[in-house]
């Protein structure tokens, strides 16, 4: 049988514009490249300006995840204008707001995520004959099915605290140099904790749960996992549904992608610990199952940082950290050696997943640990790892809204002068881990990089030829109805690619990565 | 009956998409239903996908499937080199397939700063020479031009702000859906009145202050935001202060500064790096059609009146200030 090329798209569903062109050969991937198709040149907006506009600029790169991309511009100048790294000397209630303002924001990008873009494609037709597919269409249906429009419903509820905090969601302008700007008054702590009680109850408990949020928290391992499934209403829940769906339909072994995890500490405490300690996993499916938390010296761990200029069509060869790198586009955008408009992200020169599942791992997550342990990182694990997030972080949200103090301080009056330097700012976004790396020279932007999630994971080969997250979870995929590859759907949207946000990557000849998949 | 919708995102970022879906009253699944919406397409909601939505697109272009509302979100480039390729909807630049829809649409929607006028794409340098539909940053023309007309005979009904607000997006809709098109009133930038006929400032719970001059000198601190922390509300023209945002709030009730986002051109329109964001002042006359003398002698009086007890007040109700460690 002759090699085919198939192009895949437009494709619907990942947040920005995305084709798919692969070649196939007997249902094998041999050979795909994702192509985004939207450039808007944002660091060459930034050069040369203030040194705060990248905090009201760089959130419009995304309006899904804005909030993200607001911390990480705002820590970068936090740092630089004697605030403590990333921001750390400023004031808790200062700090806390933030983590409120964020994690919010985050937790209605999740629900959004599985209900309105990953789980559509369980109604597949492909799956018209699975024992579940009735209650799948009756509540995962696009824009008609009960948990559909409830992820609608709660979603939107939960960015209602967003809003009491911040102003409002989209595109807030609250979080600043120094801490917010906001001075949450008693009324607006009550009111958010009675908001968040609704979405609590009504959303996690009801629908994904059908049970306690605290008697699912009791779960450790996988085993524990399944007896909870076992009592009272738990495996009709949507994530009992899931988890019946994705085991009957084999989606446990498809997907699974490079097993090395990697996340940014963020949701500062005041101790200097975090909610999110970051760190870098190696999986116990494929490795050793080993956890290097990022350490005290931080700059050297996102020193470890670089980005693979080899297949991308820039000058040069090899790779360099951010501060460092060059970005002169090629004069021969002709695809060969260099065939993308991305660079590819490498930690200590090696590609990572990030998101929710690295999330989990790096954080220690009993269960999710132990899933990763006994069946492997899947398009299941991902997703499963997105749903566990959105209930255990659920509590810790209504911890920190009992813990916001009307007398703050919740800001510290910060001048606009930075010292010139070289600095970032990290945080995780919904979709995983995001870096702005800045250098400052009077008063004004130099260079300015952004790692965005989906840059980690869509990213091209490296000079080493070593392949990208997605493209890697690809290769697990078998692509036998071409005229409907929903492995390759579901395992390209268990990553939640956000295109929009993958700002420095794209291009003119439109490829951003092009993945050689098996020799 | 039912109507004809599709969305098209093109330098998005899709915040204007993630507003929609706050809205309330109706709900915008219930919005689909109630009114017959057959949502052709929308890149994050839609199961269309590849060769189905390129026959789509083509199906449209030619009239074979009537198009009666064509939505915009993202600004759209003009380079490289006139191209239009920096951005490009199946292998076609973004800007030929929204120039075809938009001559078979029955109404046009720019929803956002950047379909509107090119938002932050279009900021100087502007590298990829995006544009709105019918602005380029202040500048009349943009894609389609100024005197383009809808089949329905309308121009492109623009819905700046940056995102904008899910009830100025579904309210146009509602009314087209009404068959009350011809009741929408535009100001001369083709915003609807409706939502575009009061300033920023109407409703700010700041406005006591700003009447007295008492300044927020530091952000948390209780005062008005336009005097010192570079507010825009009073220079722009949204009802985000009577409608309020996600239910709850807006930025000047959180003590962020209006950053003047429904303003055509924005940023660059009200920002320069002689005067940033969050910090410069405005001093006078405040827009066009002020007179300077009698402004500046009301706002000497005012000033002069303020009572002390606003002074207590904003004292009394404001948390601690941080103090810096080193």
């Amino acid at each position: 049988m002759t090699a085919r090329t198939v192009v895949l798209g437009p494709l619907n569903r990942v947040e920005g514009d995305l084709e798919f062109r692969m070649v196939v050969e007997d249902g094998v991937i041999r050979d795909l490249h994702t192509e985004a198709v939207m450039f808007r040149g944002w660091e060459i907006i930034l050069k040369d300006k203030d040194p705060w506009l990248p905090i009201t600029v760089t959130p419009r790169a995304c309006g899904i995840c804005g909030i993200s991309h607001i911390m990480c511009a705002v820590k970068a100048v936090d740092s630089a204008s004697g605030n403590g790294l990333q921001g750390t000397d400023l004031p808790p209630q200062a700090l806390l707001v933030r983590n409120i303002i964020a994690a919010t924001e985050s937790y209605m990008s999740g629900m959004r995520h599985h209900w309105l873009l990953f789980a559509p494609d369980l109604c597949n037709p492909r799956y018209a004959d699975s024992p579940y597919y009735p209650e799948i269409l009756a509540r995962l249906a696009p824009l008609h099915g009960s948990s559909y429009r409830a992820s609608v419903a709660w979603s939107k509820k939960a960015v209602e605290v967003t809003a009491i905090f911040a102003g409002q969601q989209p595109h807030p302008a609250a979080i600043v140099p120094g801490g917010v700007t906001t001075s949450p008054g008693l009324q607006d702590i009550t009111k958010s904790l009675g908001i968040w009680r609704d979405v609590t109850e009504h959303f996690t408990e009801n629908i994904v749960l059908r049970g306690s949020v605290e008697r699912y928290l009791e779960i450790d391992s996988w085993e524990a996992f399944q007896k909870w499934m076992g009592e009272g209403e738990h495996e009709d829940g949507d994530l009992g549904l899931f988890v019946k769906f994705a085991l009957h339909h084999g989606l446990d072994k498809i997907g699974r992608g490079l097993d090395r995890f990697l996340s940014w500490p963020c949701y500062e405490y005041p101790s200097g610990t975090y909610w999110n300690p970051g760190g870098l996993y190696h999986g116990a499916w494929k490795y050793d199952g080993t956890y290097e938390p990022p350490g005290s010296n931080l700059k050297a761990f996102q020193g470890r940082v670089t980005e693979d200029i080899t297949h991308s069509y820039f000058e040069g060869t090899g790779a360099a950290h951010p501060w460092k790198g060059t970005t002169v586009p090629v004069q021969n955008v002709e695809p060969g050696v260099k065939h993308s408009w991305a660079k590819a992200p490498r930690f200590d020169g090696k590609p990572a997943e990030v998101g929710a599942l690295a999330r989990m791992l790096t954080r220690g997550d009993k269960l999710i640990r132990d899933m990763e342990r006994k069946l492997g990182p899947s398009v299941f694990l991902r997703q499963f790892a997105r749903i566990h997030e959105l209930i255990i972080s659920t509590p810790v949200i209504a911890d920190w809204l009992r813990q916001v103090d009307p007398r703050g301080p919740f800001y510290v009056p910060t001048p606009r002068k930075v010292a010139d330097g070289e600095y970032w700012g990290w945080h995780e976004a919904h979709r995983g881990a995001l870096c702005h790396w800045v250098v400052y020279k009077d008063n004004k932007v130099v260079n300015y990089q952004i790692i965005a999630p989906t840059t980690w994971n869509v990213g091209p080969q490296d000079g080493a030829d070593q392949y990208g997250a997605i493209a890697s979870a690809c290769m697990d995929c078998p692509a036998d109805d071409l005229e409907n590859p929903v492995e390759v759907f579901h395992a390209l949207r268990s990553f939640d690619p956000c295109l929009v946000c993958t700002v420095h990557v794209v291009d003119r000849d439109r490829t951003i990565s092009r993945f050689r998949l098996s020799p | 009956m039912s109507i004809n919708v599709f969305w098209i995102q093109a330098q998005a970022c899709s915040g204007n998409t993630m507003s929609l879906l706050n809205a309330e009253e109706p709900d915008l699944c219930q919005f689909i239903d109630e009114y017959g919406i057959n949502l052709l397409f929308h890149p994050s909601l839609s199961p269309v996908w590849g060769p189905e939505l390129v026959r789509l697109v083509d199906d449209l272009s030619s009239g074979r499937v009537p198009l009666d509302v064509l939505i915009v979100e993202g600004a759209v480039p003009d380079g490289p080199d006139g191209t239009g390729r920096f951005n490009t909807f199946a292998g076609r630049p973004m800007k030929e397939v929204i120039q075809k829809l938009a001559a078979v649409a029955g109404y046009t929607v720019a929803v956002g700063d950047c379909a509107t006028h090119g938002g932050i794409p279009a900021m100087r340098p502007n590298p990829t020479g995006a544009m709105g539909l019918t602005y380029q940053n202040t500048k009349p023309g943009g894609l389609l031009g100024q005197h383009y007309r809808s089949r329905a005979g309308l121009p492109v009904i623009n819905l700046p702000g940056c995102p904008a607000h899910p009830d100025w997006m579904l309210h146009t809709l509602m009314a087209l859906a009404e068959g009350r098109a011809d009741q929408i009133q535009l100001d001369q930038y083709n915003r609807p009145l409706m939502f575009y006929g009061v300033t920023t400032h109407t409703g700010c719970p700041n406005n006591e202050y700003y009447d007295h001059r008492i300044a927020t000198r530091e952000f948390t601190q209780k005062g008005c935001l336009f005097l010192r922390k570079g507010c825009h509300g009073p220079r722009t023209q949204s009802d985000c202060n009577l409608r309020l945002w996600n239910r709850q709030s807006s930025k000047t009730r959180v003590g962020s500064p209006c950053l003047g986002c429904t303003t055509i051109g924005w940023p660059d329109a009200v920002y320069s790096e002689q005067k940033p964001f969050y910090s410069q002042p405005f001093l006078t006359p405040m827009t066009e059609g002020y007179k300077v003398l009698p402004y500046l002698l009301q706002k000497f009086f005012g000033g002069l009146a303020a009572p002390s007890h606003l002074t207590e007040r904003a004292k009394a109700t404001s948390p601690a200030l941080g103090t810096r460690r080193s």
